[in-house]
């Protein structure tokens, strides 16, 4: 390992913020390979089109 | 991902206090390849990853600490509590791991699923409307007996073996059909529930016809999700979505938009408008309008897609917008309709990972024609012979010409090497559109995913605009 990869950082004497934007979705890998629980959703053309075509 | 670094989460309120013991390894650990991040003129740091779809927003002084774990040449030594929240965030991998590999793997198992069935149904193929942008043909009425027959069958014999089963409402304008509607919709959520299989159907209507008495019934047989298109107050909506004998549609559409709103059942309703330069300057008065009629009823939420040059008559005359004005113009329309209180459809659904595929790039995906044909898209149609891909016999069979189907469920990213190395292949994986692959061989880019930073900065406008985002504080405890 480089020592630039050796970066530890001193945030011991802060508390530090972060402001989570999703709600997490569970994306773990189905050992069955059974998929995805959520639905694809792209939205279907209405007399036009979403696409790039 | 595998990774127990000791966090301990209480929830109080909208903030979470992590208490997080740092892990006592040397594990040397890397920037996810699937990140990305942008900094806005306040100096939030927003970053997101496109494998797991997370998405965080770092203040300042926050952001002074996790810059330098976001350095290519990674980050080693006593782990710190900042470093451990990237790591199981997914931002951070450990540097042996193989990421491609990771998303291969993910790739095959949303691909290649056996226990979804998604239909759309061509209930009718001809139209009320004749609205000026269509490229639709409208050659056929009601969908066959014979055909109805067919997917009857064809649910029975798959339905054993399913998860999940979707029936999407299409047209021309699906409503002239109510009777097929009628015969399949309630067979189809009866079967479903019949065999534990969760149920979703949608309907894309002009609303037109959406007469409350039909509404209320579509939504008890499961029918709860609906675009339906407005293009503007009555003026230039009647102008570029007139009935097919010429006349207005405009109020008729409020009118029973505003009846579904007096249901307390759940559902939900995108309210298109699909914009050129003939309207899009004019669209306020329809934001005030939706507004009063439809309050703060979370139900409702405005999606602005750009008129298209799409092969229909009146092509020559059209007024569209270029692409990159087009994306500038639904971010300003976005912001302008949700600064008078509507809800609209925010930057977070084009980088969610399951929301950027075309439906017609999955192998469990089929249109099925009024007439019986399987195709792949619902713009093409049976305009493109490419986009017919076999038939439905009425003992429920799918005769498939599997080389023509291959070609749109094929994955173009494996032999794409600017995709195979994007940072955003696990969202679009390449086939937000499979079209321009088909007929020009050409890679269909995500706009958003070009201007991937000023997407990142609209997601933090609408997050902050509506309050929403949950703070992590962590703790030095």
């Amino acid at each position: 390992m480089s020592d630039e990869t050796k970066r530890p950082l001193d945030d011991s004497s802060d508390e530090l913020d972060i402001i989570e934007l999703d709600e997490r979705l569970d994306m773990s890998i189905d050992p069955l390979l059974i998929g995805l629980s959520v639905p694809n959703d792209h939205n279907k053309s209405c007399c036009n089109s979403p696409c790039l075509i | 991902m595998e990774v127990n670094c000791g966090v301990k989460a209480t929830q109080t309120d909208a903030t979470t206090l992590l208490q997080v013991r740092p892990a006592a390894t040397m594990m040397a650990y890397k920037p996810s390849r699937f990140n990305a991040h942008t900094t806005t003129e306040h100096g939030v740091l927003i970053l997101y990853n496109s494998y797991t779809g997370h998405t965080c927003a770092f203040p300042p002084r926050t952001a002074q600490r996790v810059r330098p774990l976001l350095s290519r040449s990674g980050v080693g030594g006593p782990i710190t509590r900042i470093a451990t929240y990237m790591i199981d965030n997914g931002f951070l991998v450990p540097k042996t791991v193989d990421e491609d590999a990771r998303w291969d793997v993910r790739y095959g198992q949303q691909q290649y699923r056996t226990d979804v069935l998604q239909l759309i149904l061509l209930a009718s193929e001809d139209c009320n409307f004749r609205c000026v942008y269509c490229s639709q043909e409208f050659k056929r009425g009601s969908m066959l007996p014979e055909v109805r027959t067919g997917i009857r069958n064809l649910i029975m014999s798959r339905i054993a073996k399913l998860r999940g089963l979707q029936i999407g409402w299409f047209g021309g304008e699906p409503l002239l059909a109510f009777d097929v509607i009628e015969e399949l919709a309630p067979f189809a959520q009866h079967v479903a529930k019949d065999h534990g299989v969760v149920f979703t159907s949608d309907i894309t209507t002009n609303g037109y016809l959406l007469t409350p008495e039909r509404s209320r019934k579509m939504v008890e047989w499961g029918i709860t999700a609906y675009q339906i298109t407005i293009d503007g107050t009555a003026l230039d909506h009647d102008a570029h979505r007139p009935l097919k004998e010429g006349g207005p549609t405009f109020q008729q559409i409020v009118d029973n938009i505003v009846a579904m709103r007096r249901y307390s059942a759940s559902f939900s309703v995108h309210l298109r408008v699909n914009f050129d330069r003939t309207n899009v300057n004019n669209l306020l008065p329809l934001f005030e309008v939706l507004k009063e009629q439809l309050g703060d009823d979370p139900r409702f939420q405005m999606r602005f897609r750009p008129v298209g040059k799409w092969g229909g008559p009146n092509d020559d005359q059209l007024s569209v917008c270029g692409l990159v004005e087009a994306n500038r113009l639904i971010t300003q329309l976005s912001d302008q309709a949700a600064s008078i209180g509507l809800r609209t459809e925010g930057a977070a659904d084009s980088v969610s990972p399951v929301e950027s595929v075309c439906y017609a790039a999955r192998p469990y995906n089929f249109v099925i024609g009024s007439d019986g044909k399987l195709m792949k898209c619902t713009v093409l149609l049976d305009t493109e012979p490419a986009n017919v891909v076999g038939s439905i016999s009425s003992d429920g069979k799918l005769n498939l010409d599997e080389d023509a189907f291959a070609q749109w469920v094929k994955p173009y990213y494996h032999t794409d090497t600017m995709c195979r190395k994007c940072f955003f292949v696990p969202v679009c994986q390449g086939m937000l559109c499979p079209v321009p692959r088909l007929l020009k061989g050409e890679r269909p880019c995500p706009p958003h995913k070009l201007a991937i930073k000023d997407t990142l900065s609209t997601l933090w406008k609408d997050k902050e605009r509506a309050h929403e985002g949950k703070l992590v504080r962590i703790s030095a405890g």
